[in-house]
C-alpha cells in the first residue's frame, strides 16, 4: 500500500518507529541464538545476553563440533528431512489434487463419502492415531525416510483434499469440457488442463503441508529407528535431553544452522507463503 | 545444585543395606527411615557453600566444578572422570594430584566409618521377550559378544592397562595402578574392608521419574529450607516410590 | 423455452462428457490416496479406537477390559490437572493470541511506511518448529530467571506463562496475516461513511470494522482454540512437563498439557498403554466437540456482505 508522502500523518510516523522497535524485540531470540552460537560454554553460563567479547568468542568452534556432537552428523538428519519432506510433499500434492478434481466432478457415493471422511481427519488430534500408527508402519514397513511419505500422505490428505476441492469447485466446467470434445482422456485433460489452474492452491498446500512436514518431531521419532535416522526436530530434541551436561554452544550453533535454510527460504518466498497463509485461512 | 538427584543413592543404600536387599531386587516400598540423614547431608551443601544461597538452584555443574578448580570450595560431588578436568590445562585448573582426594559422603549413620564411596552405574541389557526367534537369538548373541569383551577388557594386559590409563575405571581386583588418584582411592577403601555403596537406583522402579519429583521437593526445600518443605521431600521419596511401583508392575 | 441453470457439480454435467470417462479412471486418481488414507489414518483411527477398550502392550496380546481404562483414565490426578492446565493455557493464549494479532494487524493496515517488512517479520517466527522453539525459549527463560535465583523448572507458573509466551511469538504473527486479509477486505464506502456520519476512530473499530471481519475472527478463534489444545511439541521442548510433584497420590508432571500427558502416559510403563489410549479417545472427542461448539457460535455471529 503506497500512500502520497502527504499521508504520513506524525502518527503514522510514530506508528512506524513503534514499530521498527517492536520488530526489533520480536527477533531478539534468533538472534541471542547467534550471538551465543559465537560463544563459548563458559560465557553462556554466565550470561545468555552478553556480546561476545575477545575472551568468550570462539569463532567456528561451536559449529565443528556441533555437527559432530552426539555420535550423529547433524548433516545427516538434515539430509533426512530433506529427503521426508520433498518425497511426502510431492506425494500429497500430486495424488490429493488428482483425488480431490475426482471427487469435485463425480458426485458419487463414494466421493461424498470420501470428502466427508476427510473433513472428520481434519479434527483428529494426532495423539489419538500415533500409538496404532506405529504399530501398522512397523508391519508394513513404513519406518524409513523413504517409505514414511506414505503415512504423511495418509494423514496429511484430509486438509489438502479439503482445501483442493473447495477450490476446484470454483473452476470453470467448460475448459475441461472442451479438453473432452478435443479427445483428452481425463489423464490428460487433468494433467494439461486443470493442474494448471490448480497453480495458485498448489503453492497454498504445498507451504502448508511443507512447514508441517518439515517441523514434524513426533511422527518420525515415533515410527523410525532413532539410532538409524534422526530428522532436525528428533536430533535438537536429543541435544537438549543428554545425559550429563549438555554443549550448550555447540546446540545453539545447531539450531542456528537449523533455522537458517528456512530463514533463506522465507526471504526468498515470503510473498508466496503469506499469500498462501492467508488463501488457506480463507478456504477453511 | 542436584538436578538429577543422584545424593538420593545414600539413604536408599543405607535401607537396602539394612532389609538385606541386594542389587537385582525391587522393593515395593521404602520407609524412608534415613531421611533425616539425608537431610543432614543436603543441609550441610545447602548452607555451606560458595555459591550465593539464593542462586544455588540456578547453578550448574560446570559451576561447581569451576568454584572447586578454583580453590573457592574444598568439597564438591562428582565422579573418579573428573580428575582429567581437574588436573588438566583444558579447563585452567591445573590442580595437583597430590591435593586431590576422594571421600565417602558420611552423614551421620552409625557404623560410618567403615564407608567407602558410592559406586554403580544404571546400565544394564534386556532383551524383548516378545521378539521373533531370530531377533532374541541374536541379542543373545550380542550379548555374550559384550560379556566377552568385557572380560577381556578386566582381565587382559591390554585391557587392565587401556582401563588404568586412558579411563579411570571402578576399582576391581587385578586392576592396574593408575595415575588417577580417585581410583587409587577408591581400590584403598576397597581394599581396606570399607563397604561400597552400590547404585540402588538400579532397582528403583521408574527411576528417572521417582528421582524428578524428589528433586522437584529438593528444590523447593533448598529455596526456603522448612520443616513443611522437608516434609514434601519425604512424601515424593516414600509415596513417590509406592506410586511408581504401582505403576510398573501393574 | 426454459434455460436449465448450469450448476457445476458433477451430475447436471454432460455425464458422458466428463464425469464418466473420469470414473474409469478411478484407480489411479483415487486408489492410491484412498489406500494411503486408510493405512495412515482411518485404520490406526479405528484400531486405537478398539484398543482403548483393551489392556495391551501391542496389538497382539490385547485383552479385552470393557470400561476400566476409561475409569482410570478419569480418576488420574496428572490427567485432569493436564485438562485444567490446557483450557487455562487455551483461553488465556485465544485472548492473548488474538488481540495483539489484531491490534498488529490493525496497525499495519493504516497508512503506514515498511508496514511489509514488518509483516514479513512478525511471521516469521512461525516457520520454525516447536522442538526448536521449545528449546530457544527454555534457554532464554533460564537465563533471565537466573537473575532471580531460579530456573524454568522450578515453578509450574514460570512453565505456563513461559509457554503462552513462545506460542504467542510463535503465533501472532500467523494470525495477523489473517486479520490483515480480512481488514483489506472491509469495503472503504463503509468506513468513510461512518467518518462522515461523526463515529470516532475507536467506535468506527468497534461497531462496523469488528462485524466485518467475523469470519477472520471465527478462523482465529478456531485456528488458536484447536491449536492450543493440540500443542505438544513446544511443550515437550519448553518443560518436558516439570516440575513433577505427588499430589493425591499419584505423580502430577505440573507444566503438561493434555497431549503430553497421553504421552507420558503410555511411557511410563506397558500397563498404561491401555490408558492413554483412552485418554487419546476422550482427547479426540474434546476437541472435536470444542472445535464444532465454537465454530457455530461464531459462524452464526458473521455480518452477510
Amino acid at each position: 500500500m503506497k500512500h502520497r508522502k502527504s499521508e504520513y500523518t506524525t502518527f503514522s510516523r510514530i506508528l512506524t518507529v513503534v514499530f521498527i522497535l517492536l520488530c526489533l524485540v520480536w527477533i531478539m531470540p534468533i538472534v541471542e541464538v547467534f550471538i551465543n552460537s559465537l560463544k563459548s560454554n563458559a560465557a553462556i553460563n554466565l550470561n545468555a545476553f552478553s556480546l561476545p567479547d575477545a575472551e568468550s568468542f570462539v569463532g567456528l568452534d561451536n559449529f565443528k563440533k556441533g555437527v559432530t556432537f552426539g555420535n550423529y552428523p547433524f548433516f545427516k538428519s538434515a539430509a533426512y528431512s530433506v529427503i521426508i519432506t520433498v518425497l511426502s510433499v510431492t506425494l500429497i500434492l500430486l495424488f490429493t489434487s488428482m483425488s480431490a478434481w475426482y471427487i469435485a466432478r463425480v458426485n458419487s457415493k463414494f466421493s461424498k463419502f470420501f470428502y466427508y471422511l476427510c473433513l472428520f481427519s481434519m479434527i483428529v488430534p494426532f495423539q489419538m492415531v500415533m500409538f496404532t500408527l506405529t504399530f501398522t508402519a512397523d508391519r508394513l514397513k513404513l519406518n524409513t525416510p523413504w517409505t514414511i511419505p506414505i503415512v504423511y500422505l495418509g494423514f496429511g490428505a484430509g486438509l489438502a483434499i479439503f482445501m483442493f476441492v473447495g477450490f476446484i469447485k470454483g473452476l470453470p466446467l467448460e475448459i475441461e469440457e472442451a479438453a473432452a470434445i478435443d479427445g483428452c482422456g481425463p489423464v490428460r485433460t487433468f494433467f494439461l488442463v486443470v493442474l494448471p489452474m490448480l497453480k495458485p492452491t498448489l503453492i497454498s498446500v504445498g507451504i502448508l503441508e511443507t512447514m508441517w512436514v518439515w517441523n514434524d518431531y513426533l511422527l518420525p521419532y515415533l515410527v523410525m529407528d532413532v539410532n538409524e535416522y534422526k530428522t532436525i526436530p528428533i536430533h535438537i530434541q536429543y541435544l537438549k535431553g543428554s545425559y550429563g551436561s549438555v554443549d550448550l554452544g555447540a546446540s545453539m550453533a545447531v539450531i542456528l544452522l537449523s533455522i537458517i535454510p528456512i530463514i533463506i527460504v522465507y526471504i526468498f518466498c515470503q510473498k508466496y507463503i503469506i499469500k498462501g497463509v492467508a488463501a488457506s485461512a480463507v478456504k477453511g | 545444585m542436584q538436578r538429577r538427584g543422584h545424593l538420593a543413592n545414600i539413604p536408599l543404600y543405607y535401607e537396602y543395606k539394612d532389609a538385606g536387599i541386594t542389587v537385582g531386587a525391587q522393593p515395593a516400598e521404602i520407609t524412608g527411615t534415613y531421611l533425616d540423614n539425608f537431610r543432614n547431608i543436603w543441609d550441610l551443601y545447602i548452607t555451606d557453600t560458595a555459591a550465593n544461597p539464593t542462586s544455588l538452584s540456578s547453578s550448574t555443574g560446570d559451576e561447581s566444578e569451576a568454584e572447586f578448580g578454583q580453590g573457592k570450595a574444598v568439597f564438591y560431588q562428582n565422579g573418579d572422570w573428573e580428575f582429567a578436568n581437574l588436573t588438566g590445562a583444558d579447563k585452567g585448573f591445573n590442580l595437583s594430584p597430590d591435593d586431590l582426594a576422594m571421600i565417602p559422603i558420611y552423614c551421620g549413620v552409625a557404623g560410618e566409618e567403615k564407608a567407602g564411596l558410592n559406586c554403580g552405574t544404571e546400565n544394564c541389557w534386556a532383551i524383548n521377550a516378545k521378539a521373533s526367534e531370530e531377533n532374541i537369538k541374536a541379542s543373545e548373541e550380542n550379548i555374550k559378544a559384550s560379556e566377552d569383551f568385557l572380560y577381556w577388557l578386566v582381565t587382559s594386559d591390554e585391557g587392565t592397562t587401556m582401563l588404568a590409563e586412558q579411563f579411570s575405571g571402578i576399582p576391581f581386583k587385578g586392576a592396574k595402578d593408575s595415575t588417577n588418584v580417585f581410583g587409587a582411592d577408591a581400590a584403598e577403601y576397597a581394599s581396606a574392608g570399607n563397604y561400597t555403596m552400590f547404585w540402588a537406583f538400579n532397582d528403583t522402579p521408574n527411576v528417572d521419574s521417582w528421582r524428578a519429583t524428589v528433586v522437584t521437593a529438593l528444590t523447593a526445600y533448598s529455596a526456603d529450607p522448612t520443616d513443611a518443605n522437608w516434609d514434601q521431600v519425604k512424601t515424593a521419596f516414600v509415596d513417590g516410590w509406592a506410586y511408581e511401583y504401582g505403576v510398573v508392575n501393574g | 423455452m426454459k434455460k436449465k441453470k448450469k450448476t457445476y457439480d458433477g451430475t447436471s454435467v454432460n455425464c458422458w462428457l466428463v464425469r464418466r470417462p473420469i470414473q474409469r479412471w478411478f484407480p489411479l486418481f483415487i486408489l492410491p490416496t484412498f489406500l494411503c488414507f486408510l493405512i495412515g489414518f482411518v485404520w490406526p483411527f479405528l484400531q486405537g479406537l478398539y484398543l482403548s477398550f483393551c489392556s495391551f502392550n501391542t496389538p497382539t496380546d490385547a485383552k479385552w477390559v470393557n470400561f476400566d481404562n476409561y475409569i482410570k483414565a478419569f480418576k488420574d490426578a496428572s490427567f485432569v490437572h493436564a485438562f485444567k492446565n490446557t483450557a487455562a493455557f487455551a483461553v488465556v493464549s485465544i485472548v492473548v493470541i488474538n488481540v495483539i494479532a489484531f491490534f498488529i494487524a490493525y496497525a499495519l493496515t493504516q497508512k503506514m511506511r515498511g508496514a511489509n517488512l514488518f509483516r514479513t517479520v512478525f511471521f516469521m517466527p512461525n516457520l520454525i518448529g516447536g522442538v526448536v522453539l521449545g528449546y530457544i525459549w527454555s534457554i532464554i527463560f533460564d537465563a533471565i530467571l537466573k537473575g532471580y535465583s531460579t530456573y524454568l523448572t522450578a515453578n509450574a507458573t514460570y512453565g505456563f506463562w513461559g509457554l503462552v509466551i513462545l506460542v504467542a511469538w510463535q503465533q501472532i504473527g500467523y494470525m495477523m496475516i489473517i486479520y490483515i486479509a480480512g481488514l483489506q477486505a472491509v469495503p472503504g464506502e463503509i468506513i468513510e461513511s461512518a467518518r462522515i456520519d461523526g463515529a470516532s476512530g475507536w467506535q468506527t473499530l468497534i461497531h462496523i470494522t469488528i462485524p466485518n471481519i467475523m469470519p477472520s475472527i471465527t478462523i482465529c478463534t478456531f485456528l488458536t482454540l484447536t491449536n492450543s489444545f493440540k500443542m505438544f511439541d513446544q511443550n515437550l521442548a519448553l518443560t518436558g512437563g516439570a516440575p513433577s510433584v505427588m499430589m493425591e497420590g499419584a505423580k502430577v508432571n505440573m507444566t503438561e498439557l493434555l497431549a503430553l500427558n497421553i504421552y507420558s502416559t503410555y511411557n511410563i510403563s506397558r500397563n498404561y498403554h491401555g490408558v492413554a489410549q483412552a485418554k487419546a479417545v476422550i482427547f479426540f472427542l474434546l476437541v472435536a466437540v470444542l472445535a464444532i461448539a465454537q465454530l457455530t457460535a461464531t459462524r452464526s455471529k458473521e455480518v452477510q456482505q
